[in-house]
């Protein structure tokens, strides 16, 4: 299987996508937020007050991240930063399915928030990405 | 003394948050003609580095990031109220960070470096909007603007602020640092005249570029 690296791309989201993914980008982040708090596999974890702040920063910045990487169509800055994101969270004990979740809860965010049929080429690009992480982590297992 | 031990010292002295001991080492050291590049590039920045990289690792936490950060800032205002350099007439520099960049050591960095290096430098620091920078360049209307950038988050404003510039002055001199992202640069550069890959890359092109 490829490396994530090799098949992440954004050359399909079109600039009225994006444009209203920034619309709606507070939207987005409360959503996900949402979605990391009500995940039984992460429950343990974010009962923690720490670890449950370090999650809501984490929200806020790969949203930002994510947008300006999209936009300006940079995969490889957004995987560099999901990277050091991996080894920060790990240094602090968050669970390795964490961004996994993290990007899933934006998939359905983006779903929900943006109008059918425009979300599809945001929600590939995360499904890559996820489907990358979710690779790491088995790697990691295995 | 060998670099090594003096950086040991100093990351010691910072890790025991002692101002006093860390301030007394510079001291020392500029007594016995330490040269301001060698503490900047050999002691200052790793230090800063290695506290930064213990923080992303866990192994210190957030303050004890903070207090190295302070104790270093300080002791680069020391080095600029004590600086005894020539500033030759006619080369002004505007230091600062992009807009929504908060971290300004570095810009800190360039500054004092840019003085010892003759220029007359102006710094700003951070949480300078946009349309407040390129106001700044007409009232002091430097030579060069060398901005620092860390994070991701800033690129937005950054392309903003690099266009309106470009429109307003398109001679004035850019220079960016703080990005090593092939693809980031790649995005900045129709309006920057040269990346910085280090402090003492970015003086060297400075003189360059003016």
């Amino acid at each position: 299987m490829n490396h994530p690296g090799e098949t992440l791309t954004f050359s399909a989201i079109a600039q009225a996508d994006i444009e209203t993914f920034e619309k709606q980008k507070e939207k987005i982040v409360t959503a996900v937020t949402d979605h990391l708090f009500r995940c039984t596999a992460l429950s343990d974890a974010l009962s923690d007050p720490e670890h449950a702040r370090i999650a809501r920063e984490c929200v806020k910045i790969f949203t930002e991240n994510f947008l300006t990487t999209v936009k300006y169509q940079l995969p490889e800055a957004l995987l560099d930063y999901v990277a050091w994101l991996r080894g920060f969270l790990a240094s602090r004990s968050f669970p390795p399915s964490f961004i996994p979740h993290l990007i899933a809860g934006m998939r359905n965010a983006v779903h929900a928030f943006l109008e059918e049929g425009r979300s599809d080429d945001i929600c590939a690009a995360l499904r890559t990405l996820r489907l990358g992480e979710l690779q790491r982590i088995s790697e990691v297992r295995a | 003394m060998i670099i090594q031990e003096q950086l040991r010292l100093f990351i010691a002295a910072l890790r025991e948050g002692d101002r006093r001991r860390s301030f007394a080492l510079v001291r020392e050291w500029e007594q016995n003609g330490l040269p301001d590049d060698l503490l900047y590039n050999e002691i200052l920045i790793p230090a800063l580095v290695r506290f930064g990289d213990n923080w992303e690792s866990n192994d210190q936490g957030v303050v004890e990031e903070h207090v190295a950060s302070q104790i270093v800032r300080h002791i680069l205002a020391y080095k600029a109220v004590t600086m005894e350099s020539d500033v030759s007439p006619g080369k002004t520099a505007m230091v600062g960070c992009v807009p929504d960049e908060h971290h300004d050591l570095a810009s800190l960095f360039m500054a004092n470096a840019l003085e010892d290096a003759g220029w007359r430098v102006v710094h700003y620091g951070s949480s300078a909007p946009v349309r407040d920078i390129v106001q700044a360049v007409g009232r002091y209307r430097p030579d060069l603007l060398c901005l620092t950038m860390k994070s991701l988050g800033c690129l937005d404003a950054t392309l903003k602020l690099l266009e309106q510039l470009r429109a307003t002055y398109p001679e004035l001199k850019i220079m960016v640092g703080g990005i090593s992202q092939p693809s980031m640069r790649a995005i900045l550069a129709p309006h920057v005249d040269v990346f910085a890959d280090s402090l003492t890359h970015g003086v060297a092109a400075a003189g360059e570029l003016a």
